[in-house]
């Protein structure tokens, strides 16, 4: 059989990410999209934009100044990488199973995850490539395996159980090559460019997973790549190893110190990793594993031997399944050999267990320790088993736990009462060992939705801070000239009918100061725009710094401003208007080309002149200046109206 | 009279743990069992119903752990006798179950040699 790309793309069979990540796909493709359409489709996904906000908060410079909005996220991540992690997340929510037997979607996401991390971590450390490109890569590098898996299930279990257990990539990759025609490493960077990853990345992932040995050829850019998923993949074969990892932290060495990494920074550098693999793991589903421990000194020979062995292949191992991180379970029994049976099932299925003899004493445990999952006997003395779900149900703590209940009975009316006292499940006693497992994980899964759905109420609380804030800053920008700073028309018409509204009550009558610029249009003219918009800036700070309010000056027009003041008799105004003519005509300006200064005229009104309307009084104000005009500018001239005492 | 302890179950706590784990665990039996016994006597002298149900369902279950499949009826009974407040058999049933339990123990401590 022999697969073509275009042809397998055309089929749509490949993994495709769907909704948000596809969306976002689909903007990147397009030459004139912006960053707020990406920020809204991302934030379309709760549970992503999470995810995205967690990625940009993971560099150095985020400790300082963590990153809150997904703008913010976009603006340090960038697009390239965003739609990356877009993509990435989207497949990994869709393509958790699949029918190909021999191949663990799970296990393969994991690894991803752990290589993504590492390749992010090692890319900080070595400043080989940027961090979240690394990270990107690291979760992308192995999508031509799980295309294989996906698309021809049967074919390519064969090869994988063919291989399993020598774990030899190279055996892998031709088997692929013999059945298919062409390697998962190839068909990953088809679907990678295919997806409008940038051709570095396409190259650098090819190279990585077809094990090529010999990166100085390449571009720096694409080698830092390369050797940053190398080393990425080192650390993630140690993180997922089950059984003996001695093998596997020989490779890491040698890999490590072919790039200048001594053992002790490689191990220190693995384990911030796993820890940090764990953490995504949990925020992705994943099953993750604590690192697996370091081999001591008698097996340093063996590390030497791999160590002189160049070619060790450092790609993904095939035949790696760590088991996934159990919960913890609660087990309550006052019956002391039940409860060490119980204890011994579920610790060798691989949960931590803790134990209460009493309902007090599992209560207590249960509000320090918030378990998932508790199983709990009946009839103990004291506190019973059911007032204990009583109990714990009354507290948000307790109500998300899943509660297994050990009876000695399924008598109907029992039954009732216990599910009626809030538990999730019962298994009879004397229990079957794997059917109180197989319960157990029921309960597993239904704790696993239920911290899930914690997570997007969490995210979801934490957008409509988000959007609040997002609101506020709206409603300034509605109300601000973007060019000064200083409030626009919108806000002094609004500003100075609220004052004129409230004049009666108050002591003091209102002002307003109008003002325009002198020959701003020669300015424009002999200068340019830029000139022109540098002076209004210019006359705008001059302004601030002579008016106490300064919320209250506003540019109502082109060169035209107006300053309300909401308590001046038409005196304090003058004199205000005084201060601003002078401090204008003072100021030396140099910008743009434009050297020297500019002068204003103003006019002054009060609501002392006139009882009729705000409209009047800014009329009259508005004939000022024109008297002022017409007096020669650079003066404060006060309305022409009788003050009414 | 049926055997005192059912080896099947013995045979699967063998498989599905080891060969310690029924060590320990029939040494917590025997640890429990005598005192318990001693503690339903005094009970049953004292008429106190519900001291019976709460050490009978305690025994009960972990009889029905170890197999001890008709120790496990015995103390069933107690147990609801206790509940029911209806003590009339449960003199009997106590030295019927000191008896079964010398049974029981003889036949764990066989399937540990």
């Amino acid at each position: 059989m022999r697969i073509d790309f275009e042809e397998l793309k055309v089929s749509g069979k490949l993994p495709s990410p769907p909704g948000v990540g596809m969306a976002i796909l689909r903007l990147t493709q397009k030459d004139d999209y912006c960053i707020a359409e990406i920020a809204e489709a991302i934030q379309a996904d709760p549970a992503l934009t999470g995810r995205v906000i967690k990625l940009a908060n993971s560099s150095k410079s985020a400790m300082v100044n963590p990153i809150v909005s997904i703008e913010e996220a976009v603006k340090r991540l960038g697009v390239r990488t965003l739609k990356a992690i877009a993509l990435g997340f989207s497949l990994i929510s869709s393509y958790r199973e699949g029918v190909c037997t021999a191949f663990d979607f799970e296990m393969f996401w994991s690894e991803s995850l752990a290589r993504a991390v590492a390749a992010q971590a090692v890319a900080n450390r070595q400043h080989l490539a940027d961090p979240a490109e690394a990270y990107c890569c690291g979760l992308l590098a192995g999508v031509g395996r799980l295309a294989l898996a996906w698309v021809y299930p049967d074919q390519y279990a064969s090869i994988l159980v063919e291989n399993a257990d020598s774990g030899d990539v190279a055996a892998r990759l031709r088997g692929e090559s013999e059945t298919f025609g062409l390697t998962s490493a190839d068909i990953s960077e088809s679907m990678l460019a295919d997806w409008g990853f940038p051709a570095e990345h396409v190259e650098a992932i090819g190279d990585f997973g077809r094990g090529e040995q010999d990166p100085s050829e390449m571009t720096p850019g694409r080698r830092g790549l390369v050797s940053s998923l190398r080393l990425g993949q080192a650390i993630a074969g140690v993180c997922i190893q089950d059984g003996d990892a001695s093998g596997a932290w020989a490779d890491l060495i040698g890999t490590a110190e072919r790039l200048g990494i001594d053992s002790e920074s490689i191990q220190s550098l693995a384990s911030d990793v796993a820890a940090s693999w764990e953490d995504w793991g949990a925020v992705l589903s994943l099953p993750t594993q604590s690192l697996p421990a370091f081999p001591d000194a008698s097996h340093a020979e063996a590390e030497d031997d791999a160590h002189d062995d160049g070619a060790s292949s450092v790609d993904e191992p095939v035949s790696t399944t760590p088991s996934r991180k159990k919960s913890r379970v609660l087990a309550v029994d006052d019956e002391r050999l039940s409860l060490k049976l119980i204890r011994h099932h579920l610790e060798k299925a691989g949960h931590e267990v803790l134990v209460a003899s009493n309902g007090d004493q599992a209560l207590e445990i249960a509000m320090r320790e918030d378990p998932p999952i508790i199983v709990t006997d009946w009839r103990m003395p004291g506190m019973n088993g059911l007032d204990l779900v009583r109990m714990l149900r009354r507290y948000e703590r307790g109500r998300a736990t899943y509660i297994i209940l050990l009876t000695g009975s399924d008598d109907e009316e029992q039954v009732v009462e216990a599910f009626d006292a809030g538990i999730d499940d019962y298994v009879t006693k004397p229990f079957n060992p794997r059917v109180l497992l197989a319960r157990v994980g029921a309960g597993e899964r239904v704790a696993h939705l239920q911290e899930q759905v914690e997570e997007d109420r969490r995210m979801q609380q934490h957008q409509m801070k988000e959007l609040a804030i997002l609101n506020r800053k709206l409603k300034k920008a509605s109300i601000t000239d973007p060019l000064t700073g200083l409030a626009n028309r919108r806000y002094a018409m609004e500003r100075m009918r609220e004052s004129w509204s409230g004049i009666e009550r108050l002591p003091k009558p209102m002002a307003l100061v109008m003002i325009d610029i002198d020959h701003f249009k020669r300015v424009n003219d002999e200068y340019g725009h830029a000139a022109g918009d540098a002076v209004l800036q210019k006359v705008a700070d001059v302004f601030r710094d002579q008016v106490r309010h300064s919320e209250s000056i506003c540019r109502i027009g082109g060169e035209e401003f107006l300053v309300i003041l909401p308590q001046a008799t038409l005196e304090e105004a003058a004199t205000c208007a005084e201060r601003m003519r002078v401090g204008v005509a003072s100021a030396e300006i140099e910008a743009e080309g434009f050297r020297g200064g500019v002068t204003i005229s103003l006019g002054v009104a009060s609501s002392e002149q006139t009882d009729q309307s705000v409209d009047h009084l800014l009329n009259l104000s508005d004939a000022a200046v024109y008297a002022a005009k017409a007096a020669g500018r650079n003066r404060v001239v006060v309305a022409d109206a009788p003050v009414r005492t | 009279m049926s055997e005192p302890v059912d080896m099947s179950v013995i045979e699967s706590l063998k498989e599905l743990g080891d060969v310690e784990l029924v060590h320990e665990l029939v040494e917590i039996f025997m640890e429990d069992t005598p005192p318990r016994l001693e503690e339903l006597s005094k009970a049953c002298l004292e008429g106190d119903a519900q001291r019976i149900e709460s050490l009978a369902h305690s025994l009960k279950s972990s009889c029905a752990n170890l197999g001890a499949t008709y120790l496990s009826e015995i103390c069933r009974e107690l147990e609801s006798q206790g509940r029911e407040g209806e003590l009339g058999r449960a003199k009997e049933l106590i030295v019927l179950s000191k008896e079964e339990y010398r049974r029981v123990s003889e036949s764990l401590q066989n399937c540990l040699e």
